[in-house]
């Protein structure tokens, strides 16, 4: 049964990463899989199994917000999606199955969906110890409590063997907007180290609004320090280079961008309508154009909250009026668009100079 | 009366390959045994496969605690429950070396010597003293194998997972004293 639904203060008071500081490496997720001993996995267990393993662990995060998958509507499930970037696939299920939510937000279980936890940590520095240690101490908090699944030779295992070993996962979010464009991406991919892979935000591994998600590509024969160590490295390795391009653009690409600003520009503060991919790859300009100095803000420019206010879940939850939005939200999310590009009194100078 | 079985081109024995080498825009086919002499200085390399790749699974397995069969694992590509690792271990190894999940490529012989560790991260009860050193002296064992039968690529892999650990055992001991 649902119980009473309450989201996180924090999901009404702040936009998922206001707390952003860097604008080429804004943020890094960090994931941890793991089932519990002697269970199946979630998929095949019984709904008597599913709430008890819901319940033990439940117990465990007494100081978190827990929140049943069958107490969201769809909307709210999504909004969880869009602020946590989250890639698992949701069943048909919902019973025996919740999330559990720091008030901060910057940490959610997730019990019983495709392992028994997963855990997700956001950061916002460009540092990754102190929260590699955070996630562990969770881990080990359970851990005191509940045995985990593990072999000697596949260590943690999860649903996905693609996912046994460590069960850990780091991803390292990058707005690379000049090494794409500039078609520098392919000769910089060969130069990067066998453990590491890279894909987009959208499902079609497009890397939508230019940002670029360093990934380890391997989960097991490798360990949690050497997977740090390797992200890491590589995503430091990246925005240096996306910096240096930057900081060197040639006079023909110094042209070609201004131009992409300008028609970004032109088509945020002008849409009738606008599809969110549209939207979020025309930000992605708007914020380079402002890194760039080519556009000047009077009013301080968060990329990031207008990325997420963007997206359609947040849209649908920032409008008063939710039936007008049902058929309409690509024109609420230009309206949305409009109506913020003006308020921040953008000045062109620079960009026509 | 029972057939007389095909004899290797090269030496005689039974075979059970068929090479073929083109020269000259012509195919020539001969048959021959897994361990022909002439084969492998053709090939360059020994040609009695003992890699991982070519070994055959028992496709009749089955979990004995979740009922998976081995053609749903193979087709989802996923398992349901912890024994599955156990009952598919060499099908889900095989398909991990093969998909390029893990950074070395198995053979037969690590997979069948189970004392050789696959996983190298963290486990439960977080590796302190005693087990600390049994996994330094298995990675030892392990680095000597794979220096013995010349695969250097695990070696390096190995190598680098010795130094991480003799580096948090002595960062340990540093803190201790």
């Amino acid at each position: 049964m649902a119980n009473s639904k309450k989201l996180p203060n924090s999901f009404t008071s702040k936009m998922p990463w206001s707390d952003a500081k860097h604008p080429i490496w804004p943020a890094t997720l960090f994931q941890l899989r793991r089932n519990l001993e002697n269970r199946l996995f979630p998929e095949k267990l019984s709904l008597t199994d599913a709430t008890a393993v819901l319940e033990e662990i439940k117990n465990l995060f007494s100081n978190y917000l827990t929140i049943p998958l069958d107490s969201l509507t769809p909307d709210e499930k999504e909004l969880f999606f869009e602020r946590f970037l989250l890639t698992e696939q949701f069943e048909k299920l919902e019973e025996a199955r919740a999330f559990i939510v720091s008030e901060a937000s910057n940490f959610l279980g997730i019990i019983n969906l495709e392992d028994h936890l997963h855990l997700h940590l956001t950061s916002f520095e460009n540092e990754f110890q102190t929260p590699f240690n955070m996630l562990q101490t969770i881990e080990k908090t359970v851990a005191k409590h509940l045995r985990f699944s593990y072999s000697s030779r596949f260590g943690y295992l999860t649903k996905d063997p693609f996912f046994c070993g460590t069960g850990f996962v780091v991803q390292a979010i990058l707005h690379l907007p000049t090494l794409l464009h500039l078609e520098k991406f392919s000769q910089i991919i060969e130069t990067l180290p066998r453990d590491i892979t890279l894909k987009g935000l959208s499902a079609d591994e497009t890397y939508l609004a230019d940002f670029v998600i360093v990934q380890n590509k391997y989960t097991l024969g490798v360990t949690e320090e050497s997977i740090l160590d390797s992200v890491y490295n590589t995503a430091l390795i990246l925005s240096e280079k996306e910096l240096e391009t930057r900081n060197n653009l040639k006079k023909e690409d110094i042209a070609y961008f201004k131009n992409k600003i300008a028609r970004g520009y032109g088509l945020l503060k002008q849409s009738y309508a606008i599809e969110t991919s549209e939207a979020l790859n025309q930000l992605s300009m708007l914020h380079l154009g402002i890194s760039l100095g080519l556009l000047e803000s009077e009013k301080p420019f968060n990329y990031f909250d207008l990325f997420f206010s963007s997206a359609r879940a947040h849209l649908k939850k920032c409008s008063k009026n939710k039936k007008d939005l049902k058929d309409n939200l690509c024109k609420k999310r230009a309206e949305f668009l409009r109506n913020q590009i003006s308020s921040l009194d953008i000045s062109l100078k620079n960009l026509y100079n | 009366m029972e057939e007389k079985p095909i004899e290797c081109t090269g030496c005689n024995r039974k075979a059970s390959i068929v090479y073929k080498k083109i020269k000259c825009g012509q195919i020539y086919s001969s048959k021959m045994c897994s361990s022909c002499p002439i084969l492998e200085s053709n090939i360059g390399r020994p040609c009695n496969d003992n890699s991982f790749t070519s070994r055959e699974f028992d496709e009749t397995k089955k979990c004995l605690a979740c009922g998976a069969t081995f053609e749903q694992i193979a087709r989802e590509g996923k398992v349901s429950c912890s024994l599955c690792y156990q009952t598919f271990e060499e099908f889900l190894l095989y398909k991990l070396s093969e998909s390029d999940a893990m950074p070395i490529k198995l053979d037969s012989d690590i997979v069948r010597k189970k004392t050789i560790p696959i996983h190298l991260g963290s486990s439960p009860n977080s590796l302190k003293g005693d087990e600390m050193r049994k996994k330094l002296e298995s990675l030892k064992r392990a680095l000597e194998e794979s220096l013995s039968s010349e695969n250097f690529e695990r070696a390096a892999l190995l190598r680098d997972e010795i130094k991480n650990l003799e580096k948090k055992m002595y960062g340990k001991q540093q803190k201790a004293s």
